[in-house]
């Protein structure tokens, strides 16, 4: 999806370079200017002004996924006292989430004050109407302009670009205008970070080396057959001879080769004759692992140009068995804060000085591996040691940001209790149909909210009493029983007619000139509607009766299983959005009902032959569906004095905090007292 | 040489330690201050200053026609030509200089790489330690063994790696100070000592040798493994130093190239040196 990265990377380096001296002779002949012009006053107020209350503090902590019904109840159990300190400081309401509630949408809604019609993020999956191929919504690379080639090499001739797709601007941008001290970390949809005088830490939507969100490597010689259709990772048999194999971490395409070949990095294992313990030697570093133990983080060296240029990225092992069979997971290649390939954080040195202070640290979007424990490559208990890998990251992450934090402020994000959520619904809900009498993990989400409320005593505990503190989440948490196929509905009904009766993928076997609507990603559907899509057929002024049409059928969809609705809810874009971006939304956000979720196949244009099936993955709890159904939490030290307030009065209420008004295109309003 | 190794390694050890517990940059500015001094000495009583300070001058002269004639192309033509031939001439003059400077040079850098080049460990962290062997007999491999003072503990089984004739184990340490792992191998035994400390300059070996000869070019100051006919060398994984200036971790070796050439043509007038 994103092939030129490392061209990108090139580029971007050499254009930096080269802004780098024309910022540095545009500061010589600005200061020249000052000492020439008399009265040149460096204190002197720049249009934007200073803030009055510039010195004011604000700690924002963001808990992705925490759920009010699931607060609420461990709160009356005694189990979250920081939470319930906090309520009874201040306040504790349910927070309206984005319509529909993904991580990427809601967290757009906080960053701008905007819904998705005014900042553009309507899915985590759009799809381009030219080509009808689906892609992912935050953030695209795009490639040089012109190239030349010269024998295997590709030289660029214009600068590529890593481009956030987010529209709008971050109420961020706002506080540093007005000289407000200001940290985001890793707020999700901020990647790559914004420019400006904000310390920030990209998050959700940060690739790893390779440019995906995230891929695994796991060599083994057992039989790989049952990994044939594996996502998120990359399964690699490897022979065994002399008690050692040697393999390959896979790495970035090196576009400035002709056909961009993958670059590798490879690396040998040693195995002991008779000790449960291997070595593994990649590049200069040799790590020793037992049986069962996981590596620090292994600094490597991706050569792009030979001697000019090269990726660092950074990974760990762990040696999951031995005998029978050798079993190594890798994680996915990171990028290497202290090095950055792409621009991870703002400033550029911000990612290298946390690296020094705390070491190497988890850069990808969403570090909690779970496609590994879905695919099976780490059990319960080997991903639970994972995800507390991230969690010791981020809480020395939280204890250097606290240490430094003086004044402005600081965002801090943890998207813990939302990937525990989403992997272990399965274990404490009876009702689901991947529930296992004999997987014991029963208090897995509950112990992660309590996790969540160690986090909030540490702040609790180090905020001095002028500070404002907001505690929020983007969404609450449901079920996820059945799955639906959004698409196959569409075919059934007669809106969507296939070349061939297959489940295919990316609609290649959808026959346009007869297909008047389609789902793309997890809540949208459109319409193909003439003038839009490149094959649309759908006239515009029949758009409205079909939306009508669509939307009754959907609703009254009942469940052959249970006779429950499917779809509790339909929202038209023109009657939830506003803003500039107006025509890229879907035509229909589809709110499914409690226990209901787009299916995993329909997201990217594939027709199973069941309209409904049960969920019996790993992937068991989820938040897809009726915004109403996923409210987030919000609670604060000031009292709370919106009835109903949402994830984009967030922006007008951090700038009120600093007596900055709210700004053009938000649509929220301050909530607090 | 394991005299000669000690009396070089004693006198290195002599000038570094006033600055043992200092930021290591100050002992190796000083360091690059006496290899800047020893070079210009060098220089100075090695090369034919005489023919440098004249071929010094054409080159300027012909630098000078260069500019005062810049708009005849024959002349310009003629002054490259003679300005590249007076630049190789000049070369050679340093050739001779720079082989008298390579053997000090070299055993400088022996001794700076041992004190600068590798940190010792802190405590928690981990090391591997390979021991080494001239064959890859399977019955002694099995049979070898490793224990460590108190201060250290093995934290792997033994890892046998038959087709690299070498043994594996990592190490944790656990307290500061000079700690020591010993060897069990037939009916030999060695030591090797891993060096714990948080502050302050160390000596640091990675690697000891049973040939006296690599030993004393890669472990200064240390005894090469006692004659045996099985192990050749012993490793112990410290970490890479880094020098921090300012807010960089430089190489070791950039800063003293760096910091000697600075000093060098900052004292070539008080020691009338033509360079």
């Amino acid at each position: 999806m994103i092939g030129y990265m490392k061209f990108v990377i090139f580029t971007q380096m050499i254009s930096k370079n080269i802004r780098n001296t024309v910022s540095i002779i545009a500061l010589i002949v600005t200061l020249s200017m000052c000492v020439m012009l008399t009265g040149c006053d460096s204190n002197s107020d720049t249009a934007s002004g200073k803030a009055v209350d510039a010195d004011k503090k604000l700690i924002v902590i963001g808990f992705d996924g925490m759920d009010p019904k699931i607060v609420r109840k461990l709160i009356a159990k005694g189990k979250l006292p920081h939470f319930k300190t906090l309520s009874e400081m201040g306040d504790f309401k349910e927070l309206a989430t984005s319509i529909p509630p993904q991580s990427p949408v809601a967290w757009s809604n906080f960053i701008t004050g905007m819904n998705p019609g005014g900042h553009g993020i309507f899915d985590f999956i759009h799809r381009d109407p030219e080509t009808m191929f689906p892609y992912l919504s935050t953030s695209k690379t795009e490639a040089p302009e012109s190239t030349i080639s010269i024998g295997d090499w590709v030289i660029p001739l214009s600068e590529g670009k890593v481009k956030l797709l987010r529209q709008g601007k971050a109420f961020w941008e706002y506080l540093t205008e007005h000289g407000i001290t200001t940290t985001i970390f890793r707020v999700p949809a901020n990647f790559p970070t914004v420019e400006g005088d904000a310390h920030q830490i990209s998050g959700m939507g940060t690739p790893d080396i390779q440019g995906t969100y995230g891929t695994f490597s796991y060599y083994t010689n057992e039989n790989v057959d049952k990994f044939e259709d594996i996502s998120g990772g990359v399964v690699f048999s490897v022979n065994v001879a002399n008690n050692s194999f040697k393999s390959a971490l896979p790495g970035p395409q090196n576009t400035f080769k002709k056909d961009s070949p993958e670059v590798k990095v490879e690396f040998e294992v040693y195995i002991d004759p008779e000790n449960p313990v291997a070595k593994i030697s990649v590049q200069d570093n040799e790590i020793i692992l037992n049986e069962g133990e996981w590596s620090d983080w292994i600094t490597v060296e991706y050569e792009i140009i030979p001697y000019i240029e090269k990726a660092n990225g950074i990974a760990r092992f762990y040696l999951k068995e031995i005998r029978p069979n050798i079993k190594l997971y890798v994680t996915p290649v990171n990028i290497d804060p202290k090095a950055p390939a792409l621009p991870i954080s703002n400033p550029e040195d911000y990612s290298k000085e946390l690296a020094k202070a705390i070491g190497p640290f988890y850069t990808q979007g969403i570090p909690e591996d779970t496609k590994a424990l879905s695919e099976d490559v780490l059990n319960d208990k080997e991903f639970l040691h994972q995800t507390n890998i991230v969690f010791e990251e981020e809480l020395n992450m939280l204890d250097y940001e606290l240490a430094r934090f003086k004044q402005g402020l600081l965002f801090f994000y943890i998207g813990r209790a939302d990937q525990l959520s989403h992997m272990f619904w399965r274990t404490m809900d009876p009702e689901h149909p991947a529930f296992d009498e004999a997987v014991k993990l029963r208090e897995v989400i509950e112990n992660s909210y309590i996790e969540m409320d160690t986090v909030l005593g540490k702040v609790l505990e180090r905020m001095d009493p002028d500070t404002t503190l907001i505690v929020l989440s983007d969404h609450g948490f449901a079920p996820f029983y059945r799955a639906f196929n959004l698409n196959t509905w569409l075919k059934n009904e007669g809106y969507v007619t296939l070349t061939e009766d297959t489940e295919g993928e990316f609609f290649q076997n959808v026959d346009w000139q007869n297909t008047r609507a389609y789902g793309v990603g997890f809540n949208g559907l459109y319409l193909n509607l003439k003038e839009r899509e490149l094959k649309g057929i759908v006239e515009p002024w029949e758009k409205n009766k079909l939306l009508d049409e669509i939307s009754e059928k959907l609703l009254s969809v009942r469940d052959p299983k249970n006779g429950e609705q499917v779809v509790s809810k339909v929202y038209k874009a023109k009657d939830v959005y506003q803003g500039s971006y107006m025509n890229e939304a879907p035509d229909l956000v589809i709110g499914y009902n409690e226990g209901y979720r787009a299916s995993w196949e329909t997201v990217l244009g594939s027709f199973p032959e069941e309209t409904l099936r049960d969920n019996k993955e790993k992937w068991s709890g989820d938040h897809l569906m009726e915004a109403e159904l996923v409210p987030g939490i919000l609670l604060s030290n000031k009292k709370i004095v919106s009835e109903i307030p949402a994830l984009y009065d967030m922006a007008p209420t951090i700038l009120a905090v600093f007596g900055i008004p709210k700004q053009e295109g938000m649509i929220g309003e301050n909530v607090l007292k | 040489m394991w005299y000669l190794n000690l009396a070089i390694s004693s006198f290195f050890y002599l000038l570094i330690a006033p600055f043992k517990n200092l930021d290591p940059l100050w002992s190796l500015m000083v360091m690059s201050l006496l290899v800047g001094i020893l070079m210009l000495v060098i220089f100075r009583y090695t090369s034919n200053q005489e023919a440098i300070r004249k071929t010094k001058n054409k080159i300027r002269a012909y630098i000078f026609e260069l500019r005062l004639f810049k708009d005849e192309l024959g002349i310009v033509l003629s002054a490259q030509k003679k300005i590249f031939s007076y630049n190789m001439k000049y070369m050679s003059y340093a050739l001779k200089p720079m082989l008298f400077m390579i053997v000090p040079l070299a055993l400088i850098l022996i001794q700076l790489e041992g004190w600068y080049g590798f940190k010792a460990l802190t405590p928690e962290e981990s090391a591997v330690v390979s021991l080494k062997l001239s064959d890859g007999n399977q019955e002694v491999i099995n049979g070898i063994t490793m224990t460590a003072s108190p201060g250290l503990e093995i934290d792997s089984p033994a890892l046998r790696i038959q087709s690299e004739k070498e043994v594996n184990w990592r190490i944790r340490a656990k307290e500061f100070g000079s700690h020591s792992l010993t060897f069990n191998v037939d009916n030999y035994s060695f030591n090797r000592e891993v060096i714990v400390s948080e502050k302050g300059l160390k000596r640091i070996t990675p690697a000891s040798f049973r040939s006296e000869l690599w030993n004393f070019l890669l472990n200064p100051g240390q005894k090469a493994i006692p004659d045996n006919p099985y192990v050749e060398e012993i490793d112990v994984s410290y970490p890479l130093n880094s020098i921090k200036v300012y807010k960089w971790g430089l190489h070791w070796l950039v800063v003293l190239f760096v910091l000697s050439i600075v000093f060098g043509f900052a004292l070539k007038g008080l020691f009338k040196v033509e360079i």
